[in-house]
């Protein structure tokens, strides 16, 4: 994991064209290089410019995927160690594969078509025997002077029965029957009278007809499993040609991005500056030393956004998720990751602290992460591959809430901690925590805590940046941070004085006068800087002061909610508790309890899992998160 | 009285949702770039036309999944009526008669097709819709039917009936399908326009000026198709003409009738088409280029027709009519791929798909 986003290089390289493949490659292999598009450097290029078509290559890459999802699979991955192998890749005989296997799977279809299309039409026959529409019907018993192949003559639309009796039995639409009719008669078809046959003959058709949809439908079936077993014969080939064509289609998104003359390669692209050896000795290898090779430190370059990356572990992800939901962070800022791991999970646990309800929000992720893991293909439910995994977290966190003040599924069943939760918010205090206002007290200061861990990430950023003026004068710089700390000594004096005195002396006003002067010789200080016209805006000094003053005060009584969810989430179990007392039977009770458990399990979960992002996307991100970042995405076989 | 907000506003927000996920999932523009037939039922996966991969998947047949897709518009519909009031859903149920008609005019060509060319067997007649749609019409009694006039009883208490009786077999097998079929769309135009009346305010003037528009345009198509391109005699082509609108009743359009002067309609009623046009455009080999580029021109402009009335009048009638036109040209454009691609069509011989007047 890295504290802050990596240095980058900028590299810009020239190789001879006939290698250029070989480059390509090699740049796929190693997956360092995210590209840029060299025009935007400011270098002179060369007139003559050709790019390669990738169309050919998108064609045969759709058709091959299109197999892999006939057949319900997943889609294979090259390795590193293949790309180097996969050059001498013949793309005519990967196109003539795929497009057999895809006729195959086409010829399968044509015959479930046409078994389809006698279903239809034996059900429609036997729907107007099931319901005594017989008079669509028309069923001629009797004999040909000769043998006849009726069915090749008429078509699966009529149904033929020649059950070894010693009549035949034609069953058709009346509507088909001025097809049929002379066609009996050119064949010399004579009726029998047998009346007996005449009777028996709609009952011997109807159990033809279900023997028949039944048999097509078993055929239908196994041949609806066809393409999947078509594709799992081809598998390896297919698996083979998939993973070249992939790899042939990523080098030609690199060619892409080379720009050429008659007869050298430009490319240029971002690496992380501790991978720029391997990336360089890469390239020299694949061109065999005909390149040039030049490097730029980030700092250097303008007018080209300089890619972020930073790297959380993996097990992490949930929380890299919120971060990037809420932008990408700018270059040479702290890696928030870390942090809002703690927060989100202190302001959960805080709002939703319960061993019982925890643990099966711990289950819940559990088991739908096994169930994803299980199913890879399985399209994201409202429960996503994501929030599966913050479940476990979460369930964790509320688990260890759960202990620190006594409560499980709604009860205080569990000595507590730190404080008895229930037995606060019910009227009687625990310790030092007396009443709920000694909650709110508390989740201010945690509050106070966050903002100020923002403050100092914001200071950090801001000295990295050397964005000195910024780091002192700005309101979310040493100035803001001076005046929020004083405003907070200000007012626990307040609230210790019983809400009747501010701090006496003459600290207080000259601390705010030293924080407001200093943010008013801020615009002053950037045009001299600047070397423009001095001007000192007081309205604006004013407003901004304003701001300070109230967005400060907000921002920490926001953190009031924290108290409110996890009172409320006591008082709910209260509730659905006093309930359940007012029943004497066992059964009941529990069933008010489990429904009372679920209710809170799912709306108050939600809604502290909601509040505390908010906590952390406007409170905490604020102070300190400038986005706008451009991720680092180099063209490799794991982004692609 | 429930104010057009209270009436309209649910239905906004559910109808225009619908079509932002339309637009967002992007599945006509995958299914237009893929390849093959597999292709484009990948590209389905996972949108709201999912179900026609399956059914596809699991019965290699084509029919079905039209079938299946106009099962879905008339689900779409029904669903929409009923979050209506009583006036405007019953001016709305021409959507449903709409259906109903389309699937008429299809079951009369198959029927027709099995009695008199034997071009295919009778089993096609399982892949239009056989259930009650908007009017009791009894579809089993009209597949099934051994005459025409067997056929016009399955039509027994219908306002359909009297229209297809006015037809023989023999003549419909020669040359008057197409009339007849304009004579049902005629009644379609003339149910709706007798239920706007019913509607009050806002409701009734946006609905009658896409509905004026919309019959100007088929009349126009009417004019271009029959009077320029089939050269109809004067008479005939009034008489297929719908009521209402700007074109039908004109002096523009007496005048058209009497010197046939196709270039001067157009300069009359499509004014921006007409400055790519000149005499020539309307004879010999070009003449069927540029009935195609009227059809695609009067396909577009109702397009933009109903993108602007659906923003002036975002609560009213226009937001079911506006949503269906794209709801049901998204069908239609699927519709064409699946099959395009089914007979291994190329991208240039698909060509352009066209805003429908039809």
């Amino acid at each position: 994991m890295t504290l802050f986003t990596k240095p980058m290089k900028l590299l810009t390289a020239v190789v001879i064209t006939s290698r250029s493949e070989a480059v390509a490659h090699k740049l796929l292999e190693l997956g360092l290089l995210d590209f840029i598009d060299v025009k935007s450097l400011d270098i002179k290029l060369p007139p003559e410019t050709r790019k390669a078509s990738p169309a050919a290559l998108d064609s045969i890459f759709s058709a091959a995927k299109a197999l892999y999802g006939q057949a319900g699979l997943i889609l294979p991955q090259p390795r590193k160690e293949d790309v180097l192998c996969m050059m001498d890749f013949d793309q005519q005989k990967a196109s003539t594969f795929i497009e057999s296997l895809g006729q195959r799977i086409s010829d399968s279809k044509a015959s479930l078509k046409s078994l389809n299309e006698s279903l239809i039409a034996l059900e429609e026959f036997k729907d107007y025997i099931d319901t005594g529409r017989l008079n669509y019907l028309q069923v001629h018993i009797g004999s040909f002077p000769k043998p006849v192949d009726i069915r090749s003559k008429l078509g699966d639309c009529m149904l033929v029965d020649i059950p070894g009796e010693p009549f035949e039995i034609i069953a058709a639409l009346r509507r088909d029957g001025a097809k049929v009719n002379p066609l009996l008669e050119k064949l010399g078809w004579t009726e029998t009278d047998d009346v007996k046959a005449q009777k028996a003959s709609t009952g011997l058709v109807y159990d033809k007809i279900s023997k028949q949809t039944d048999d097509i439908r078993e055929q239908m079936k196994k041949l609806a499993e066809a393409p999947r077993q078509i594709i799992l014969e081809s598998k390896a080939e297919l698996d083979g040609y998939y993973k070249a064509i992939l790899v042939a289609r990523l080098c030609s998104k690199i060619k892409d991005s080379f720009t050429y003359t008659q007869n050298t390669s430009f490319f240029s692209g971002w690496v992380p500056s501790e991978s720029a050896e391997i990336l360089e000795q890469g390239i020299k290898e694949a061109s065999e030393g005909s390149c040039i090779i030049e490097w730029t430190q980030a700092e250097k370059v303008k007018d080209v956004p300089i890619p972020v990356q930073i790297s959380s572990p993996k097990i992490l992800s949930p929380f890299a998720r919120l971060v990037t939901n809420y932008s990408i962070p700018e270059y040479k800022s702290l890696n928030p990751v870390p942090v809002v791991v703690v927060t989100y999970l202190c302001m959960f646990a805080l709002m939703f602290a319960d061993l019982g309800q925890g643990f099966i929000l711990l289950l819940l992720g559990l088991y739908k992460t096994w169930d994803y893991g299980r199913n890879p293909l399985k399209k994201d439910g409202m429960i996503n591959r994501n929030i599966s995994a913050l479940l476990i977290y979460l369930g964790v966190a509320s688990m260890i809430g759960g202990l620190l003040f006594g409560s499980c599924f709604g009860y205080s069943w569990i000595p507590a901690l730190w404080f008895n939760y229930h037995r606060v918010v019910n009227g009687a205090s625990d310790g030092l925590v007396k009443n709920v206002y000694s909650i709110l007290g508390i989740t201010i200061r945690f509050g106070v805590a966050v903002i100020f861990i923002g403050l100092i990430m914001n200071w950090i950023n801001l000295y990295r940046k050397k964005r000195w003026v910024d780091l002192f004068l700005d309101k979310y710089g040493i100035a803001g941070g001076w005046l929020f700390a004083v405003g907070y000594w200000a007012a626990s004096a307040f609230v210790k004085s019983g809400y009747k005195s501010m701090p006496e002396g003459m600290f207080l006003p000259i601390a705010i006068v030293i924080g407001a002067g200093s943010l008013l010789f801020r615009e002053p200080l950037v045009c001299i800087l600047e070397h423009k016209r001095i001007r000192l805006d007081i309205m604006e000094w004013m407003v901004q002061l304003l701001e300070v003053f109230s967005g400060y005060l907000a921002n920490t009584l926001s953190f009031m909610r924290v108290a409110g969810l996890g009172i409320a989430h006591v008082s709910l179990m209260t509730a659905f508790e006093q309930m359940a007392d007012m029943t004497e039977d066992l059964a009941f009770k529990i069933l008010i309890m489990a429904l009372g458990n679920v209710l809170v399990i799912a709306i108050e979960g939600l809604s502290a899992g909601i509040q505390a992002l908010r906590l952390n996307y406007y409170e905490f991100f604020t102070k300190f998160f400038t986005g706008g970042g451009v991720v680092y995405r180099p063209m490799s076989i794991e982004n692609n | 009285m429930k104010s057009p907000l209270l009436r309209y506003g649910y239905l906004n927000a559910k109808l225009r949702a619908r079509m932002a996920e339309m637009r967002d999932s992007q599945v006509l523009e995958k299914a237009r770039e893929a390849g093959s037939l597999l292709e484009v039922l990948e590209a389905l996966k996972g949108t709201a036309y999912q179900e026609l991969a399956e059914i596809y998947n699991s019965t290699g047949d084509l029919g079905l999944v039209e079938k299946a897709l106009l099962e879905r518009e008339l689900l779409e519909r029904q669903w929409v009526l009923g979050c209506l009031d009583e006036k405007p859903r019953k001016a709305a149920s021409f959507l449903l008669q709409k259906i109903e008609i389309d699937n008429l005019k299809n079951t009369i060509r198959i029927w027709l097709d099995c009695r008199f060319w034997d071009l295919s067997p009778s089993n096609r007649m399982n892949y239009l819709l056989k259930r009650h749609i908007y009017s009791d019409v009894n579809w089993d009694e009209l597949i099934n039917s051994t005459s025409w006039e067997a056929f016009c009883k399955g039509l027994d208490g219908t306002v359909y009936q009297k229209a297809c009786q006015s037809y023989s077999a023999e003549g419909l097998k020669n040359d008057q399908l197409a009339f007849l079929e304009m004579d049902l769309d005629k009644i379609l135009y003339s149910a709706y326009e007798t239920s706007l009346k019913e509607l009050g305010g806002q409701d009734r003037k946006v609905a009658t000026d896409i509905l004026n528009r919309d019959i100007d345009l088929k009349n126009l198509l009417i004019l271009m198709r029959y009077g320029t391109f089939y050269k109809l005699d004067s008479k005939r082509i009034s008489s297929l003409l719908l009521q209402g609108g700007a074109v039908n009743g004109s002096k523009a359009l007496s005048d058209y009738l009497a010197s046939r002067d196709a270039l001067g309609l157009v300069k009359r009623f499509m004014p921006a088409l007409a400055a790519r046009l000149d005499r020539d455009s309307f004879s010999g080999n070009a003449l069927l280029e540029t009935m195609l580029e009227i059809e695609h021109f009067l396909g577009s402009e109702r397009k933009k027709e109903y993108t602007m009335v659906l923003r002036r009048h975002p609560f009213t009638m226009a937001l079911v009519l506006a949503y269906f036109f794209v709801y049901d040209n998204n069908d239609r454009v699927l519709r064409t791929l699946l099959n395009a691609k089914a007979y291994k069509m190329d991208k240039e011989s698909m060509g352009d798909f066209h805003d429908s007047v039809h």
